[in-house]
């Protein structure tokens, strides 16, 4: 009895740290589905995105000792601008085309574009991790003996606020339909005025933003090491291929559940939980390519 | 981007022999391979050996994307378990260094061409995460079983092969590789292979390929295996000079090393990825002299940025441009 007990709370607690790491670091995920379900382009530097919220966030709070609301904020902005940057980068042909050549040498391009950018990271911040001071010390106490640190709750909120506007965003606002227009049918939005150019740089700009709210959200929960990128990349991966590729909806559920089975196969395997995740999704990539809940484009 | 109109090296033609940019660059790199055991620099053989590991894993993910339309960000996978089979081969099971090399190349080849395998049906983006996730299950294992310091020859309770600490031997083994591994690849190159001309029409347009009556799965299955097994030559090759192996050779970092390679010198070509190997391998011997390996990457990852930005066909193309110009 008391085998089973301590087996239902370690799951219970589990569940409960899953959930609120799977939806944060789901904001991650979305970005990638979404660059992804909009311009056919798998970005590769978006684990670099990642860590640079989260690097900036911490210099904001620790060198410039500002607010850590106004730390993140400076951390989401600026890995806006750098995603804004780095699609630059890329020459247009590749931005428009989504022949698999043209895909694959952006894919390219942006994984080079991400080693710099970690490198960078890694090399200014010698691999010590990244933390931004918490916003409050409230815990807040949960039935069964768990517990959440005002921290989390603030930054899961902020992620479901930022879920909200980005729905908001392109459900109501014009270029927010022009982007579901543009990832449905391109040469049909364009015909109809759609401008192509913006569309994508605000879907990549979006994206980026995204990576770097996780990174400095979860830079203030835990804190974020200056080597990581390339690992939540994967993480990213993991993700979208359980939700459907292009599908923002998917990421998110496919984010929770993550978050849950992460946490528990952590719980009791700490050493073996990502390498376990790793292997069931590759079997789901393998079994149903369009991952758990299918390719949605539309839902973007 | 892909040089598919370059002859390869089997397709000499002695009229054409001074445009013939393959000849030149391979004739550059036999020659100075040769040369470096006569000059008193002992640390350019080591340096010459990083860069055959490096021209072999070049080719390996060239091969499976030039020549069949795969896309692999996991190409560590094989290169890692050739490395991993060969170092407990040797070091573990103490079997002559010999013998344990095509053993480890053959399991490289098997275990990259069974995932291949698996994910033959998938589209290219589906398949390199495919080939990504699986590697990175191989790394996280590997860190759990082998840990930080991984496996060393003497760590390993390795009872002592003369050869592990033979340089010259070394030596000589990497450059039967490189020869044997530059031969490998030729029958998809030259142009007037069938191979060659079957693997463009798979890469080009699949579907049209099917229609005419080619078995699509079956060549990419083969381009799978070899792709495997040169990842695995290259693998084993480097635990063979290093007498080292550890969990970070299934990174991602690594999976990114062929590519950048291939990028850089020029995909398609021996001549591109000899070209891509020396200048990657050039970094990674001198950028660390003076600054950190951070800088290495961070140079690196510039590097692919600006070819691919300015001159898509990579070093070989701008060679190659160079050298026509100089034709009669």
């Amino acid at each position: 009895v008391s085998g089973l007990s301590e087996l239902l709370t370690g799951l219970y607690l589990s569940f409960v740290s899953g959930i609120s790491y799977g939806l944060i670091i789901s904001l991650l995920s979305s970005g990638l589905s979404l660059i992804y379900g909009v311009m056919r382009i798998i970005n590769t530097a978006h684990g670099s995105f990642y860590v640079f919220g989260a690097f900036v966030a911490f210099l904001a709070a620790a060198e410039a000792h500002l607010d850590p609301v106004i730390s993140i904020l400076v951390g989401v902005s600026l890995g806006a601008l750098i995603g804004m940057a780095s699609f630059s980068i890329l020459p247009s042909r590749l931005r428009f085309v989504s022949d698999p050549d043209a895909t694959t040498v952006a894919f390219m391009l942006l994984a080079g574009i991400g080693i710099v950018l970690q490198q960078g990271i890694f090399y200014y911040g010698k691999g010590i991790p990244l933390g931004v001071p918490s916003i409050t010390a409230y815990v807040i106490l949960l039935p069964g003996g768990a517990y959440i640190s005002g921290q989390t709750a603030i930054s899961m909120l902020i992620a479901v606020i930022a879920y909200a506007a980005l729905i908001i965003f392109l459900g109501r606002t014009k270029i927010g339909k022009g982007i579901r227009a543009y990832s449905q049918d391109r040469e049909s939005a364009i015909g109809l005025g759609v401008n192509a150019r913006t569309v994508t740089y605000i879907t990549f700009m979006i994206g980026a933003a995204l990576a770097a709210l996780s990174g400095s959200l979860l830079a203030s929960i835990y804190s974020v090491s200056s080597s990581s990128g390339w690992d939540e990349l994967v993480i990213a991966f993991v993700i979208i291929t359980l939700g459907g590729v292009g599908s923002i909806f998917g990421s998110v559920v496919a984010g929770l559940i993550y978050g849950v089975i992460y946490s528990t196969i952590a719980f009791y395997y700490p050493a073996l939980s990502l390498a376990v995740v790793a292997l069931a999704v590759y079997l789901v990539i393998v079994i149903r390519p369009t991952g758990l809940f299918g390719e949605v484009i539309e839902r973007v | 981007v892909y040089n598919d109109k370059t002859s390869s090296l089997l397709h000499l033609d002695l009229r054409s022999l001074r445009t013939n940019l393959h000849f030149w660059i391979a004739l550059i790199f036999i020659t100075g391979y040769a040369a470096v055991p006569f000059t008193p620099f002992a640390y350019l053989k080591f340096a010459f050996m990083n860069l055959v590991m490096l021209l072999i894993f070049g080719l390996s993910w060239d091969l499976l994307y030039s020549f069949s339309g795969q896309v692999s960000i996991g190409q560590a996978f094989p290169f890692g378990i050739g490395s991993l089979s060969f170092v407990l081969l040797s070091f573990k099971y103490n079997l002559p260094m010999l013998l344990s090399l095509p053993i480890a190349v053959l399991t490289a080849c098997i275990a990259g061409g069974v995932v291949t395998l698996t994910t033959l049906r998938l589209k290219p983006d589906y398949q390199a995460v495919a080939f990504l996730l699986f590697a990175q299950v191989f790394y996280y294992i590997a860190e759990t079983v082998y840990g930080g310091e991984g496996i060393t020859a003497f760590q390993a309770g390795y009872t002592g092969q003369s050869l592990a600490f033979n340089t010259n031997a070394l030596y000589i083994v990497g450059f039967v590789l490189v020869i044997a591994s530059i031969i490998f690849v030729q029958p998809f190159e030259s142009n007037s292979s069938k191979w060659r001309l079957r693997l463009i029409a798979i890469r080009n347009d699949p579907l049209a390929a099917a229609s005419v009556g080619i078995d699509v799965r079956k060549y990419k299955a083969i381009i799978g295996f070899a792709s495997s097994l040169l990842a695995g030559v290259a693998g084993a090759y480097l635990a063979f000079f290093t007498v080292h192996f550890d969990y970070t050779l299934f990174s991602v970092t690594n999976s990114v090393s062929p590519i950048g390679v291939a990028v850089v010198g020029g995909l398609g070509s021996t001549g591109g990825i000899i070209l891509g190997a020396g200048i990657i391998g050039l970094l990674n011997n001198l950028i660390p002299v003076w600054f950190s390996n951070a800088i290495v990457s961070i140079a690196y990852g510039a590097l692919i940025v600006i070819v691919l930005k300015l001159r898509r066909g990579g070093l070989f193309s701008i060679f190659g441009k160079w050298l026509e110009g100089k034709s009669p």
